[in-house]
């Protein structure tokens, strides 16, 4: 894939319009990337140790978390690509080089299209419970879903609509917060505008990058979930077999999110492949 | 005293069950079984994931637990269970998860509910077809596709008053066909469409992203190029000139005069960029159309006086 222009924004704009937290300190940075139904608040339980050893970059894609609503396009943020380029705007308006990102989910595909065009600022990315293509594509492929599957996740998503909207509660949280003022600010969790959310559910679930794996020029650490319904340890070892420079671990835990249930089991791992960049 | 909680839990006519951090199901009422169709004994050796649809699946493991998580309970959820016999059925459920991992689920049949929330979709997917039915008409030249002349107004103004906080340049170009009357009054209005038409695609063929294009009135088009200084917005004005010029369209030639404003620092106003773009383009019809023309101050001068 061919190296692409990025638009190069102010500082200031990039970070009001992604909600962007600078936290931690020390030369490496890592950039944590939320994944689908979610903001930069799922990674508080792993702030505190990344902090320790990193500058911690956390931010919201557009339409998600605290972001900047009025950014939001339906045609530029109805593929990963306008995603990614979230991520490549971010770098570049910072200025990031030798950047670590930590993807969660659909933000590890997110990441691996990013490296493709502005590979030379990412030094490795790690992948929390990714998959490529959440469709099954006979004969070969076993994603998981049927497409009915996925069409009624988003009737789904429709009917708890209401639920949906009493989350957009538009309070401004930052990194680094303590616990009692999460409680305070309970319901901020989770934010997201309804047509937002469908729109990136649709750019996650219907989505098939299993060609990108190939291109993917940077080390990736791969951790999956050993019971988790949305990426199956399989998915997991498929991503490790066909990114060139990667290094695959099961999870013996339950779920999705892996940062938010288990950060003590995935901490050292990441930390470890950051500092050594093996994979 | 267990036994009795258990009968009282098997009277309520409400799912409810009990799920351990392993996500197995450690304990389900009988409404449950009598729900689903499982034996207890099946139920018990089932996970939480085995009784829910694979899309509410996505959804606990996207949205139920990173909220309860967060806030130890979640509510009024709507979500589709499976029964034996593979049946779907809409519930509605109320969660509370404890310090142990351990979540508590209340469930409800919600088939009234949910056909409504269907219909409500439905009615609101009707609606939002509609308005942007509305808003297309409201933004774009039906004969062009381009944006008309009001759209182009309100996307202008944006597009300055940010150039000005950016401090960045933006260039006004206008388009006139020439004789465009003598084309309409010889070849009729259907061809002099087609003309239009034509236009329209040229500019759009070199259109960059963030420029706007649009059909200004008439015969009459503007092309609005973000962060591009005078010599490359007059190379876009000429390109766009020659392309014209060097197409034989449905056997006749075809011409346009073009004018190219730019803003600067103390002229951000898209009226006197508009104005001074125009003259330029009137020196280009009195100069022998086939033209284009860079706006110069004394172009205005005699007007000013």
């Amino acid at each position: 894939m061919s190296k692409q222009d990025v638009i190069r924004y102010e500082k200031e704009d990039i970070l009001k319009r992604n909600n962007i937290n600078i936290t931690g300190g020390g030369e490496k940075t890592v950039l944590l990337a939320h994944g689908f139904g979610c903001d930069q608040n799922m990674w508080r339980f792993m702030l505190p140790e990344l902090e320790k050893q990193f500058t911690v970059v956390v931010f919201d894609y557009v339409g998600s978390g605290q972001s900047d609503l009025e950014s939001f396009s339906t045609k530029r943020y109805s593929s990963l690509e306008g995603y990614a380029k979230d991520v490549e705007e971010i770098l570049v308006a910072l200025d990031l080089v030798n950047v670590s990102i930590i993807g969660h989910s659909v933000s590890s595909i997110i990441a691996g299209i990013a490296s493709t065009h502005v590979g030379d600022r990412i030094s490795d990315i790690t992948m929390i419970c990714p998959s490529p293509c959440f469709m099954n594509l006979p004969p070969d492929y076993v994603g998981g879903f049927e497409r009915d599957d996925l069409e009624e996740l988003i009737n789904l998503m429709d009917k708890n609509y209401i639920g949906w909207a009493n989350y957009l509660a538009p309070l401004v949280m930052g990194a680094g917060h303590s616990s009692e003022l999460i409680g305070e600010l309970s319901g901020s969790f989770c934010s997201t505008d309804p047509i937002v959310a469908k729109t990136f559910a649709k750019a996650t679930f219907f989505s098939d990058y299993r060609s990108l794996l190939k291109d993917i020029p940077t080390p990736a650490l791969i951790l999956q979930s050993d019971k988790d319904s949305l990426a199956s340890p399989e998915v997991g070892k498929y991503m490790a077999e066909n990114i060139p420079n990667s290094q695959f671990e099961l999870i013996q835990a339950e779920g999705h999110c892996l940062h938010m249930t288990d950060p003590d089991l995935i901490i050292p791992l990441l930390i470890d492949f950051i500092q050594n960049k093996q994979a | 005293m267990t036994s009795q909680l258990d009968s009282f839990l098997g009277c309520f006519n409400s799912g409810h069950f009990v799920v351990n951090a392993k996500r197995e199901i450690s304990f389900s009422n009988q409404y449950m079984v009598n729900h689903l169709g499982w034996s207890q004994e099946a139920l018990s050796e089932m996970s939480l994931s085995d009784i829910f649809s694979r899309a509410s699946n996505i959804f606990i493991d996207s949205y139920v637990y990173p909220l309860l998580i967060n806030e130890h309970c979640a509510e009024e959820l709507q979500l589709t269970l499976v029964t034996a016999k593979g049946d779907k059925v809409a519930v509605v459920a109320n969660i509370r998860l404890d310090e142990h991992k351990v979540t508590y689920w209340s469930l409800f049949d919600c088939a009234n509910r949910d056909k409504l929330y269907q219909e409500l979709i439905q009615a609101k997917e009707l609606l939002e077809k509609q308005g942007e039915e509305l808003l297309e008409m409201a933004t774009v030249d039906a004969l062009t596709g381009l944006l008309n002349r009001r759209e182009l107004d309100n996307r202008v103004r944006r597009l300055l008053s940010q150039a000005q906080r950016n401090k960045s340049s933006v260039a006004v170009i206008i388009i006139d066909i020439d004789f465009f009357k003598v084309i309409n009054d010889t070849k009729g209005h259907a061809f002099g469409d087609d003309v239009l038409q034509h236009l329209g695609e040229v500019l759009l063929k070199r259109h960059r992203e963030h420029d706007i294009v649009a059909r200004y009135g008439g015969e009459e088009f503007v092309l609005v190029l973000p962060d591009v200084n005078e010599e490359n917005a007059f190379k876009v004005a000429e390109a766009i000139r020659v392309d014209i010029e060097t197409t034989n369209f449905k056997g006749i030639g075809i011409t346009v005069s073009i004018g190219v404003s730019l803003n600067k620092e103390d002229n951000n106003e898209f009226d006197i960029l508009f104005k001074e773009a125009d003259s330029a383009l009137y020196i280009a019809k009195k100069g022998g159309r086939n033209k284009s023309v860079l706006f110069e101050p004394s172009f205005l001068k005699p007007a000013i006086k």
